[in-house]
């Protein structure tokens, strides 16, 4: 059942969808899709492009071996605040 | 067995023994090690007196190990120290660089054997002198002392403690097989009397990340595990936090000279020699065992009226290298006297710098002691 | 801790230092530290509680230098024995070995199979990754039999171990297996082996994308997280499979889990005993 979240990739942390790519594929729900452009580091991030369609299953945050992928859900309100990715 | 660390009196004592009691007087409280002639007798006695004292010994599967678990029980924060001899120093060398690299206080014990390689395990010699100066990897300094009795087989074990808590460092403590076996008085002083120095700490309160470039002190303070410090502790090429810096060849240039300033900058604390040499010609230059062979032949030939002195060599790293060159000033002749084909005699020649003449006098029988009167005909052929 | 709302629930036990890892896009490592850190979490316990311990290789890099806490990273294969001391020295904190295939059975074998033996009250998880990934890619003694790496350019002509069997064979307390692709199952594992009163051994099959995945062919890491999925196999249901059924399958699970004194608590009562009398 889709619950309202808020999901988060850290660009510093990621080490790109072309050489990694777990969370897109270990997603059951086809939450992400590789980002077209490179960013500056040369890499191509996941992009959350269904976030309705998740279910908060949190296999994203527990595979990523970067930890770069946080999935908030929306009932906090900081998150509710600001939508999308983040570079911390 | 007695719970008293200090076994305060007068004794009777095999020299391995005494180096095991000058451990524990020191505060020695971990013990790893494994069995090797000449030198299990430190291990069992250890393994006897610790448990008391509340104290463990662990024998190990292997000479690595052991050096390994004395290291990890340094940083636990308990003194620590390994006895082996020539093999097992040679198995421990990458580990003692380890804790050369990481600035763990510990004290290593060789009593030395007949070798090289398996050699006589029963028989004494002088062979392994150089290892520890050399026989890690790299650039380093190390601290080695030679006792030469069994008083000094507890005294120098016990400032052996006291030298790697005060640098943070690695300690030799070199013997051999005759003096590991042999029995002689020793005079224990009350526990109150004897110096015991411990290392300093890292504040309490803080943690690795948040005191500025500690590892820049000179000596710095060790963020002993348990205490909240959560130190980094790597012997890879590390910055003033403790961080792993594999990249600059700059950072490896400070690591490398702060590792050998560390020692070097304190030569004159650590550095200790003896002199019987006023006014002497001809003077024996001798450490550990074989220095009692000097001193009876210094005797032997000052009653025959050979113009002779003796030098011990108490350290012999850091090497006297001074002390040497202010004794060749004085000298006419230095006789390097060494069971062994000539290994601190290189040392000794360069540090006297041509200002007075030094020559090697090979023993007769390497692994016996030396007799007087060879001692004496070198010193007459000298002479003349 | 407070979090803010884009931080990871596990960034706490990161060092500020260190919050970038050297691991290759994809590694299973990370998978790997994340169920580690979640375990001592759900504990309740800290990393303060804890010294790690690590040796050289990709897999000894995970709490070395992330982990905000005593870590001690140690000569090559000698992790264990490093332990064995500093759990003499500090018997009420819980030392923890994260070391790979190549340090912890080739080089340090000797040292894994005494400690198991000793039954020595230590958490050891052995990153199993089938090569020496972080010298690029020379066989492993667990390198699969005719697998081509760089230093069997012909094949690799000798059989891998079975670590799970070696250590328990060497009499570990508590044996389990996992791979990369269970992290929920590491994380209930992991504490386990964190509780464990003795040698606690967790072998951990992680992928390595670039020595081993792409250098032999095998795949890139979600290929290799499939490979992990597919030849997983419980150790409950492969009691009744046969050797020949087995043979290129996975056994996940707890294997052994059983009481022995431990070696601490033995000394301990050695200790106590001479100092009363």
């Amino acid at each position: 059942m889709p619950k309202p979240v808020v999901i988060s990739i850290n660009e510093t942390l990621c080490k790109g969808a072309d050489g990694c790519g777990i969370c897109l594929a270990l997603c059951p729900k086809d939450v992400f899709k590789i980002a077209e452009r490179l960013t500056t580091r040369g890499i191509r991030l996941p992009v959350v492009e269904k976030v309705t369609a998740c279910t908060k299953c949190d296999n994203c945050v527990i595979y990523c071996p970067d930890m770069a992928i946080v999935v908030r859900l929306q009932e906090v309100p900081e998150a509710a605040a600001a939508v999308g990715r983040t570079t911390q | 067995m007695t719970k008293d660390a200090v076994l305060t009196g007068r004794h009777f004592m095999m020299g391995n023994i005494a180096c095991a009691e000058g451990a524990l007087a020191a505060g020695c409280r971990f013990a790893a090690g494994y069995p090797i002639t000449p030198a299990t007798e430190v291990a069992e006695r250890l393994a006897e007196r610790l448990p008391a004292v509340g104290g463990t010994f662990l024998q190990m599967e292997d000479e690595i190990a052991s050096i390994a678990a004395v290291i990890g029980a340094s940083w636990g924060g308990m003194k620590a120290m390994t006895a082996t001899s020539g093999p097992g120093i040679s198995l421990m060398l990458e580990n003692i660089g380890f804790a050369l690299g990481t600035e763990t206080p510990c004290v290593i014990v060789n009593v030395m054997r007949g070798g090289p390689t398996t050699g006589i395990p029963a028989v004494e010699l002088q062979g392994d002198v150089i290892q520890p100066r050399r026989g890690s990897h790299g650039d380093y300094q190390i601290i080695a002392l030679a006792p030469s009795s069994v008083q000094e087989a507890f005294d120098y074990t016990l400032e052996a403690f006291n030298l790697a808590e005060r640098f943070r460092t690695p300690v030799f403590v070199l013997t051999d097989a005759f003096l590991g076996h042999m029995r002689e008085e020793l005079i224990v002083p009350e526990a109150a009397q004897i110096p015991v120095v411990n290392r300093r700490l890292f504040p309490p309160d803080k943690d690795t990340e948040g005191l500025p470039g500690f590892l820049d002190e000179d000596v710095a303070p060790m963020p002993v595990f348990g205490r909240g410090h959560k130190a980094h502790v790597t012997s890879s090429c590390h910055d003033a936090y403790g961080r792993r810096n594999v990249i600059d060849a700059k950072a490896l240039d400070v690591f490398i000279r702060k590792l050998n300033d560390k020692i070097e900058k304190h030569r004159d604390e650590i550095v200790r020699v003896a002199s019987d040499a006023e006014g002497a010609e001809i003077v024996l230059v001798s450490y550990g065992s074989i220095l009692r062979c000097a001193q009876a032949a210094v005797e032997a030939g000052r009653a025959e009226g050979l113009p002779m002195g003796g030098f011990k060599l108490a350290t012999l790293w850091p090497f006297p290298d001074r002390e040497i060159a202010a004794l060749a000033g004085k000298a006419r002749h230095l006789i390097v006297l060494e069971n062994n084909l000539g290994q601190m005699f290189h040392y000794v020649q360069a540090a006297a710098a041509g200002r007075s003449h030094v020559s090697f006098l090979r023993p007769r029988v390497l692994g016996e002691l030396h007799e007087i009167e060879d001692i004496l005909k070198a010193v007459r052929e000298v002479r003349s | 801790m407070s979090l803010t709302a884009f931080e990871h629930p596990l960034a706490g036990y990161i060092r500020p230092s260190a919050k970038t890892t050297a691991n290759c896009p994809g590694c299973g490592n990370g998978i790997l530290a994340q169920s580690i850190l979640r375990a001592i979490e759900e504990l309740g316990l800290t990393l303060d509680d804890f010294v790690f311990v690590s040796g050289i290789g990709c897999a000894a890099w995970i709490p070395s230098p992330s982990f905000y806490a005593d870590v001690l990273h140690t000569t090559h294969g000698r992790p264990i024995a490093f332990g064995v001391g500093i759990k003499a020295a500090l018997p009420n904190k819980r030392v923890m070995v994260i070391s790979g295939d190549g340090d912890l059975t080739a080089i340090g074998g000797n040292h894994l199979i005494h400690a198991a033996r000793r039954n020595i009250a230590m958490t050891v998880f052995c990153v199993n990754n089938g090569i020496y990934g972080m010298t690029g890619g020379q066989v492993a003694p667990t390198t699969p039999l005719g697998l081509t790496t760089v230093t069997t350019p012909f094949g690799n002509a000798e059989n891998p171990f079975d670590i799970s069997e070696l250590v328990k064979g060497a009499g570990a307390s508590f044996v389990a297996r996992w791979t990369t692709y269970h992290p929920r199952q590491l994380v209930k594992t992991a504490k386990k082996a964190i509780q464990k009163k003795g040698f606690a051994f967790v072998e951990v099959l992680s992928q390595c994308p670039v020595e081993f995945g792409r250098k032999t062919g095998i795949g890139n890491a979600v290929q290799m997280l499939e490979w992990y999925k597919t030849r997983s196999v419980s150790v409950i249901r492969a009691k009744d499979m046969s050797p020949e059924e087995l043979r290129d399958k996975i056994v996940v699970g707890e294997l052994v889990d059983i009481e022995k004194p431990e070696l601490m608590e033995t000394l301990a009562k050695i200790r106590d005993k001479a100092m009363a009398s």
